[in-house]
């Protein structure tokens, strides 16, 4: 299970709270659109297991955040949303299949895109 | 970098190339662009001298349209060289608002205009980011700026149609059962279509200028048939092999009786299909719930060669059993193929004859004729790739979404295309996305209980499966209270008027739209959309013309028209053909004084809120940006510096906007897999909605939380016909016809026939303003072909021509295209025709429960007037 480091609210501060051991990695966590809004906050770091995968982040994000958050973003197993973006170092995972990959470490987003209607 | 080719593996050409190619013929004038005349986006060649658009021809190189334009895109021309062009910034000097109520407008500076709309999104920003609604049409690229200020700001109000009502089942269901986000018929081998409420292949809908003479080719050299179900003899209905008039809010009822003839009757159904790619064979215990392995907890189905209970994922699964009823567990339970043959069995033909007015021997040949042309087990070579052909296709559209019951009647119709096993596959049902993208290709996945989940190429939408746990809602539009709905922003409107009750504290506060017009062709009612737009503090418009919504806003921003415009788009393809392309929209001529592009004015507007560089990190994300080509904070770009960068990312450096601008279109190959999918993708699709049960029970339980009482009868795995209100309305002779709009191909939205080309093609149609009444409905009236007559529903009335006709249900009143308007504006088409929405009543009583589709049945009573034109 991870555990949370910081917290930064709304945009901006960062506090670390100490270095992850060598047993697990730092991810930044940066929501997007509602998200945000669900969450409260815009950015957070979460220390995770080696080898965690974007499943594995979307379980911790559903605890650390308000359940709001969870509601709308989570399916009931844990899993993310279909209509949730994420992208990892700036690039799309362009389909779940992407989300069982084991994570390295580095800058996670988590965006709101638009849900398309039609014309 | 992508093989760029040209000229072959597309279609051959119909017409004659005049244009030849911008890149062949140097010194021509022809300009490579898209046009935007409507959602379909062909690509066309413009014609400019000195300075001046002179000509638009569809462009050859596009497999899209293929050299074809349509009238809509023709009249591009008369769009742009428009008298009522707006090319300053106004502003309402007029506090009051309605319909007809003059805005008092007052010129203002861009300068005034930005500072305007900034200093209102900083306060409704920093208040609660949901008193900003944002709605963008088929500009993708202006929709993905003003969805990064979604983005950024954190309110869940963008949406991206004119129309809140639009796609609400068909992505959905799409999105299920073809892993795409929109359908096309394969005409290249289909020899049965069904068409129902549509009128694809004759007259509208999307790839419009590819597949009429597709669906030409296929009739006359193939004599494939061609059903249309519908209440109104309309284009397709006159061009059908046969026409089935039907009942408006039956269609489910139609679908239902074809499953029945072709799984109880006829004993027509792909079974390897159906097994080994559907849920088909999961079993479902008494409580309407997959039996699951207590283990894994993995759906299970029956294996016949072993006798026993497998998980879908079980290697040695043999054999699945689709029907009869075994005992697991310790309970009895049955496959949910078995669960939708008995549900189906309750529509016997005659029993649907009685709801649908569709003779039954009718619909028991059809639905025989139709699963034979599926020629069940039958295979097909192409480029050395053995797939199954399955030539037929059901085809439904908005017509079938358009009711209270939108879900079952959509449901039941893609259920007889599922069962044949006609989805993606050579002559069927096919998807233009399932499978797209460069340089990667985008496919579904297998997901939960090992159904199909499509990939990420069109954007990112909500699924019906597994749909979301509800909640209290925290949002206008109730979309925590739909659980398996794709958008809900129907609802806004409604909810507006009494937020509340809902437990919602904010309010819509400020609005900023695009040039489409929401008040005459957006939700229903046009009183209750003006109602609720008169109460947003500041609403802001993109506009070519003052149209009825524009009437309404407080700031109007002068836009260009599509030949002023630039856009990158996005990736497409044609079904069934070799090649994707990737087609951009640029300006062709000098934009019109006073004209601005709207992403740079939203650029001033993020800059001045200082929430620029926050949008360039979205962008840099959604518009997939990649090093050097990165958006950098603290710098101001030009858009075409922008799509400069997206075309290099996505294409590499060689394929820059400037090469764009010269060619207009990038076209490269696919192969056989990626054109017909199907039997490719290893998720399954669903013919039972299992997650309905669950999804149904945790709304109820919420709903009981908040003390509202909602029907939750459409929570239902399978699908059943339910009626919508004015059905009974109609049974009780309460009414003496449906209301119900149909398209013409010539106009598109609420937009069209203020164009004097559009104007002088409705004048000499006169189906175009006037209205279709049958002669039976006309006898009992009164009423002469000719005679001027009002419609009355609950919420409006309207004065027109009737034209009394065979070509039309007895009990419907056919109303065309977009017409009734009354902008200033708009002065070629005020007063011409009717207004649809203003007699549709709109609210939750009818609205779909699963979808939010609003029921676009209008009960009207008819009378003769006295007198002639107002």
């Amino acid at each position: 299970m991870g555990v949370q480091r910081s917290v930064t609210t709304p945009m901006g501060r960062q506090q670390r709270t100490g270095e992850p051991d060598s047993a697990s990695f730092i991810v930044k966590v940066l929501l997007m659109g509602e998200l945000k809004r669900l969450a409260g906050r815009r950015e957070l770091l979460l220390e995770l297991p080696v080898g965690s995968t974007v499943h594995a982040l979307a379980s911790e994000l559903g605890r650390v955040c308000d359940p709001a958050f969870g509601r709308l973003a989570l399916s009931k197993e844990g899993d993310l949303q279909s209509h949730v973006a994420v992208f990892l170092n700036g690039a799309q995972l362009e389909s779940m299949d992407g989300l069982p990959a084991p994570l390295t470490g580095g800058d996670i987003e988590l965006m709101l895109v638009p849900m398309y209607e039609g014309g | 970098m992508p093989t760029f080719v040209r000229g072959r593996d597309t279609k051959e050409q119909t017409v004659e190339r005049p244009g030849a190619g911008r890149r062949d013929a140097t010194d021509s004038d022809w300009v490579p662009t898209t046009c935007r005349m409507c959602l379909v986006a062909c690509q066309v060649l413009v014609r400019v001298e000195a300075g001046q658009v002179v000509n638009v021809i569809g462009n050859p190189d596009s497999p899209n349209n293929r050299g074809r334009m349509c009238a809509k895109g023709k009249s591009g021309i008369m769009n742009h060289y428009n008298r009522s062009r707006l090319t300053r910034p106004l502003r309402r000097t007029n506090p009051e608002k309605g319909i007809k109520v003059d805005p008092r407008w007052e010129e203002i500076s861009w300068d005034e205009a930005i500072d305007a709309i900034t200093a209102k999104l900083r306060q409704v920003v920093e208040e609660d980011p949901r008193k900003l609604y944002l709605q963008t049409w088929a500009d993708q690229d202006f929709a993905a700026w003003l969805g990064a200020l979604a983005s950024v700001v954190g309110t869940p109000y963008h949406q991206t149609g004119i129309s809140g009502t639009c796609g609400k089942t068909i992505h959905s269901i799409n999105y299920l059962t073809t892993g795409g986000w929109w359908d096309e018929v394969d005409f290249e081998y289909c020899n049965y279509l069904i068409d129902v409420g549509t009128q694809q292949g004759i007259a509208t809908r999307e790839g419009f200028n590819h597949a009429v003479p597709d669906c030409a080719t296929a009739r006359v050299e193939r004599g494939m048939k061609l059903v249309v179900v519908d209440p109104v003899g309309n284009n397709a209905a006159a061009k059908a092999d046969e026409w089935l008039p039907i009942l408006p809010g039956t269609d489910a009822a139609f679908g239902l009786g074809m499953l029945h003839v072709l799984l109880n009757e006829a004993r027509i159904f792909d079974a390897e299909f159906l097994a080994q790619r559907t849920n088909a064979g999961y079993l479902v215990g008494s409580d309407g719930r997959y039996v699951r392995d207590p283990a894994s907890r993995q759906p299970l189905l029956f294996d016949l060669d072993s006798g026993t209970a497998k998980t879908h994922d079980d290697a040695s699964l043999g054999a699945v059993a689709l029907e009869g009823e075994f005992e697991v567990g310790g309970q009895l339970v049955k496959p949910a193929f078995q669960l939708l043959k008995e549900r189906v069995a309750e529509y016997p033909p005659e029993f649907v004859e009685a709801i649908t007015t569709i003779p039954a021997s009718r619909l028991r040949r059809i639905a025989r004729e139709f699963g034979e042309a599926a020629q069940i087990g039958a295979t097909i070579t192409i480029d050395g790739v053995e797939l199954p052909y399955r030539p037929v296709c059901l085809n439904w559209c908005r017509g079938p979404q358009g009711h209270k019951h939108a879900w079952h009647h959509t449901w039941a119709l893609q259920l007889v295309n599922v069962v044949v096993g006609c989805i993606n596959v050579p002559g069927g049902y096919q998807s233009r996305a399932t499978a797209i993208g460069w340089p990667d290709v985008s496919w579904p996945a297998v997901g939960q209980d090992g159904m199909m989940v499509p990939g990420a190429h069109s954007g990112k939408h909500a699924l019906a499966f597994p749909g979301r746990p509800a909640n209290r809602p925290g949002r206008l539009d109730l979309f925590e209270l739909f659980p398996v709905a794709a958008h809900t922003r129907t609802f806004v409107p409604e909810v507006s008027k009494d937020p509340e009750m809902y437990g919602l504290d904010h309010r819509i506060e400020m609005l900023i739209h695009t040039a489409g017009n929401q008040i005459a062709g957006g939700w229903a009612d046009v009183n209750a959309v003006v109602d609720w737009y008169k109460s947003i503090d500041l609403v802001v418009g993109f506009a070519v013309e003052i149209n009825e919504t524009h009437e309404l806003d407080d700031i109007v921003l002068p836009m260009p028209t599509y030949l002023e415009s630039n856009a990158f788009d996005s990736q497409d393809a044609v079904c069934g053909e070799g090649v994707a392309f990737h087609a951009i929209q640029q300006q062709t001529v000098e934009r019109a004084p006073g004209v601005r592009e709207p992403i740079e004015v939203m650029m001033d507007v993020y800059e001045r809120a200082g929430i620029l560089d926050e949008v360039y990190l979205v962008m840099n994300r959604v518009l997939k940006l990649k090093p050097p080509y990165l958006l950098e904070t603290g710098r101001r770009y030009t858009h075409q510096e922008v799509l400069d960068r997206q075309a290099k990312s996505v294409y590499g450096p060689e394929f820059g906007w400037e090469w764009f601008k010269e060619h207009g279109i990038l076209v490269w190959a696919r192969g056989v897999a990626e054109r017909y999918p199907g039997r490719f993708i290893k998720g399954r699709i669903p013919i039972y909605m299992e997650n309905f049960v669950d999804r149904g029970e945790e709304l109820g339980v919420v709903l009981g939380d908040m003390g509202l009482t909602w029907d939750l009868v459409d929570y239902d795995p399978l699908p059943q016909w339910i009626a919508c209100e004015s059905y009974g309305q109609l049974e009780r002779g309460e009414i003496d016809a449906i209301g119900v709009h149909y398209k013409l191909p010539y106009i598109y939205g609420g937009q069209g026939n203020a164009n004097p080309w559009i104007d002088e093609l409705c004048e000499k149609l006169p189906q175009s303003y006037g209205v279709l009444i049958n002669t039976r409905l006309a006898g009992q009236k009164g009423i002469k072909d000719g005679d001027w007559i009002w419609l009355e529903s609950p919420v409006g009335k309207s004065r027109l021509r009737a034209h009394v006709t065979e070509c039309v249900h007895p009990q419907v009143i056919g109303i065309a295209g977009h017409a009734g308007h009354w902008a200033g504006g708009k002065p070629l088409s005020r007063g011409k025709g009717v207004n649809f929405n203003s007699l549709l009543p709109y609210g939750t009583a009818h609205m779909d429960t699963i979808s939010s589709s609003i029921d676009m049945c209008a009960p009207l009573t008819v009378r003769r007037s006295v007198g002639g034109p107002p």
